[in-house]
């Protein structure tokens, strides 16, 4: 009777606790969920209902005239053109640039193996700073090129490391095997590595693309030319309009004008940057699941 | 057949030999094509360059914040006429405004100089740095050789003697003047006719009870008529230290650094200790946040209360009051605005304090350009009569046309606008002292210019400079001063809010003294006293 009792005791407890565990993370859904729908609803509102509720998630007055005057806007285009090529290119040789490296580094019999690792690691915790990195960019003739906001990004160490440890992983029988019966280490690494990796370069490909997606100070440190700005450089200019304004003419507000992007404006310019990165996502959400923790547990 | 190819190698060898000199000749020929220039002048002359046209134009590359893209027409016509004018091709870097103190701290360390950098402020400590490593050259030399009355005549004094930044009496820096003026507020005139209340004075100004009875009124009465308690008079939002500042000081006397009949020659209200004039304006703006919208201390913009028909009134530029009732319409299609000048001080008099000297920032030319008189031609060009009238009206026979008594007339005010949105470039370089117009939209129907520009000229003749030009003593980059400094702003910020007694301002103010205070007035009069000399 007693432990009839003291498992249903510990039934409620367990539901209680799931209970409490599930409204922990509706409010946090909510509060993650919020300023998005807010910031969508706003863009497709139109200026007076947003004055009488700021904080709306649903739009109301629907209209597209904000749209249409971002997508007049033509550094939105040139922008977006930027933002494209350099997450494709910076992706793609990204991600080859870290298999090669990672699955080399993942061999025990890799000569200096001991010296590589050890520098690679170094460089995720020290870093030249932002004038040595101008400086270098410079002395590679790549300033004002879309080739600068492409290659300093594209092999980073906590990749290397990430997917490295998904390599060691692996069974190596496999590999052997293939050895034995005649394949050379290109062949293992493309037949059979890769096949077997597709969770760990997603979540590679993931990190590469959104990184590029979302990077605008290299586009300020090493892009002169307005229309090879990336797009979130575009985006700080047209969300920090106001403010930019307000710095540099001291307070004068004559000088500041009142040419300042509306909130619906800067709003629209929001969701117009987001959503492309946002459609990409759910594609590979399965390999991300499952390849961050591979890898990070390892 | 090895001879036959020794043959072949040399005649192609001569043949290209020979194509070298024609190559250079080429480009001689090129070179001596005179390029046609034109100056339109009429009223001051604008100097032209001595340099015979048929030389190739000069280039001037210009540090700034500019957008070829965002560029109007009226703009590109400008810039235009300014290159065939001088003989000079403008070189502008595309720098983004929301990264320009990063791009301007990169360009600086990188070696590859532009002839000029624009600063927005004479205090840029990255100019002071500049002129310290010999970056940037002083243009004295330039001035007293050259001819540039345009440049003269439309620039403040004060303004070339804030210029002379590092106070060894050497100028490092082109002016870039600002229309100098006390802004006043933009006020809800359909709520004060709601409420009853008229503004009865010539120059649209109020006392300070007035002042604080529309802001009461504002607040308590319900001026839009919806019976609900929803409105306020005004917003305090904070400045860029996050601490909140006085309003209405000229009301109080409170002009900043004037002479004094104290210890010391020149002084601050706002460091004097026991100053009356002080103190009572620190109390009227406790009472005015009463009436203040509790939300302002979050917020770094005023319009967007006044947009929303949160507040009655806001402080404006009187040239933006047709723009923010457009903006409000959009929320409520009744509302009106009205300029109101400010608070008049007992003696009846509207006055203001400036603390920037008739300038916004500069240009400065850096040791790489070779042609530094032509940077100054170019400001004095853009200063000069033609070149005004293009920057104001646009492009001739387009967007405007010139009557037979020299007067411009808007043709087409959409075409204006359109042509001219997003600015003048030029008159991002150099505009003319006390020339409101530039402020001003001059397709507006001829009523209203009329307002707007007794509204602006009210605001200019109330304007008082500060003797400091604007110009800060070494100690304030000393951190126990700068801590000291933030103590006794957010005291105010306090003391506004009405979170600490106005009795209290003083304690702050000997902490204040015992931090540093002290030598930063001292240090403030040596710089004022050798301000001329």
């Amino acid at each position: 009777m007693k432990n009839k009792y003291a498992k249903n005791k510990v039934k409620e407890n367990g539901k209680l606790t799931r209970f409490i565990f599930f409204l922990v993370i509706v409010v946090f859904d909510i509060l993650v969920l919020f300023p998005i729908l807010n910031v969508i609803a706003v863009s497709f509102s139109s200026y007076a209902s947003y004055s009488e509720n700021p904080t709306m998630i649903f739009p109301k007055q629907i209209t597209l005239q904000t749209y249409k005057t971002v997508f007049a806007t033509a550094k939105i285009w040139t922008g977006y053109q930027t933002t494209i090529i350099i997450t494709v290119a910076g992706t793609i040789i990204g991600v080859v640039l870290t298999v090669i490296t990672a699955y080399s580094l993942s061999k025990p019999y890799l000569k200096g193996r001991k010296i590589i690792m050890p520098l690679i690691l170094f460089t995720m915790f020290f870093n030249g700073g932002m004038i040595p990195n101008y400086f270098l960019i410079k002395w590679l003739n790549l300033y004002d090129t879309r080739t600068a906001l492409i290659l300093p990004g594209c092999l980073t160490a906590y990749n290397v490391i990430l997917m490295k440890n998904f390599f060691e992983s692996l069974p190596q029988s496999l590999m052997e095997a293939a050895k034995i019966d005649g394949a050379s280490e290109p062949k293992v690494l493309f037949k059979i590595v890769i096949p077997l990796s597709k969770p760990i370069v997603s979540v590679i490909t993931l990190f590469l693309a959104v990184g590029y997606w979302n990077n605008y100070f290299n586009g300020i440190l090493y892009i002169k030319t307005q229309a090879k700005w990336p797009l979130q450089l575009v985006l700080r200019e047209i969300i920090t309009a106001a403010d930019s304004l307000k710095q540099s003419t001291g307070g004068n507000l004559a000088e500041a004008g009142t040419a300042v992007p509306a909130i619906m404006l800067q709003y629209a310019s929001i969701v117009v940057t987001m959503v492309p990165i946002l459609c990409v996502y759910p594609f590979i959400q399965k390999y991300f699941e499952k390849g961050i923790m591979m890898g990070a547990v390892k | 057949m090895k001879k036959k190819f020794l043959k072949r190698l040399l005649a192609v060898s001569l043949a290209g030999l020979m194509t070298v000199p024609l190559a250079g000749c080429g480009n001689e020929d090129a070179s001596a094509i005179p390029e046609s220039s034109s100056v339109e002048q009429s009223g001051t002359s604008s100097q032209v360059s001595s340099e015979e046209p048929s030389e190739d134009p000069v280039d001037i590359r210009i540090f700034s914040a500019y957008s070829e893209a965002d560029e109007a027409e009226s703009s590109k016509f400008l810039v235009s006429e300014l290159e065939k004018a001088l003989n000079i091709n403008l070189v502008r870097d595309e720098v983004p405004s929301s990264a320009y103190q990063e791009k301007l701290q990169l360009a600086m360390s990188d070696g590859d100089y532009p002839d000029v950098f624009i600063f927005n402020s004479h205090e840029d400590s990255l100019l002071l740095s500049a002129i310290d490593n010999g970056l940037i050259i002083s243009i004295d030399e330039y001035l007293e050789t050259g001819n540039y009355p345009n440049l003269m005549k439309y620039t403040y004094d004060e303004a070339w003697e804030a210029v002379k930044i590092r106070n060894d009496g050497m100028t490092y820096l082109v002016p870039r003047t600002t229309v100098s003026r006390v802004d006043g507020f933009v006020i809800r005139e359909d709520w004060l006719n709601n409420l009853g209340i008229q503004i009865a004075s010539d120059n649209t100004s109020v006392t300070k009870e007035e002042f604080l009875n529309i802001m009461k009124a504002f607040c308590e009465n319900d001026p839009d008529g919806d019976g609900l308690r929803n409105t306020y008079g005004i917003v305090y939002t904070p400045d860029s230290s996050g601490n909140l500042f006085t309003i209405c000081d000229g009301a109080f006397n409170c002009l900043g650094w004037q002479e004094s009949n104290g210890d010391y020659s020149y002084m601050a209200p706002q460091y004097e200790i026991g100053n009356e004039n002080y103190l009572e304006l620190l109390e009227y703006n406790q009472q005015l946040y009463k009436y203040a919208h509790p939300d302002g201390i979050v917020s770094s913009d005023s319009s967007s209360f006044l947009t929303a028909g949160q507040i009655g009134t806001a402080i404006s530029f009187a040239g933006h009051v047709s723009n923010k009732e457009t903006e409000i319409r959009n929320v409520n299609p009744d509302a009106e605005c009205t300029y109101l000048a400010g608070v008049v001080n007992d003696d009846g008099i509207l006055q203001g304090m400036l603390s920037y000297p008739g300038i916004w920032g500069g240009l400065a030319i850096t040791k790489n350009c070779e042609n530094p008189e032509k940077v100054l031609e170019m400001v004095d060009w853009l200063l000069s009569d033609q070149a005004w009238e293009y920057a104001l009206y646009g492009i001739p026979d387009v967007t405007y046309e010139k009557e037979a008594d020299g007067t411009c007339r808007v043709i087409d005010a959409d075409l204006y606008k359109s042509y001219k949105v997003n600015g003048i470039w030029g008159t991002i370089i150099a505009r003319r002292k006390e020339d409101a117009n530039f402020f001003i939209d001059l397709s507006l129907p001829e009523e209203q210019y009329s307002t707007i520009k007794g509204w602006i000229d009210i605001a200019v003749a109330a304007a008082q400079f500060e003797r400091n030009y604007g110009k800060q003593p070494a100690i304030t980059t000393d951190t126990a001063f700068i801590e000291a400094e933030n103590t006794r702003k957010e005291a105010i910020t306090k003391i506004i809010m009405g979170a600490m007694s106005v009795d209290e301002y003083e304690s702050v103010l000997q902490n204040w003294y015992s931090k540093g205070g002290e030598t930063y007035i001292e240090q403030m009069n040596e710089i004022i006293l050798g301000i001329g000399n």
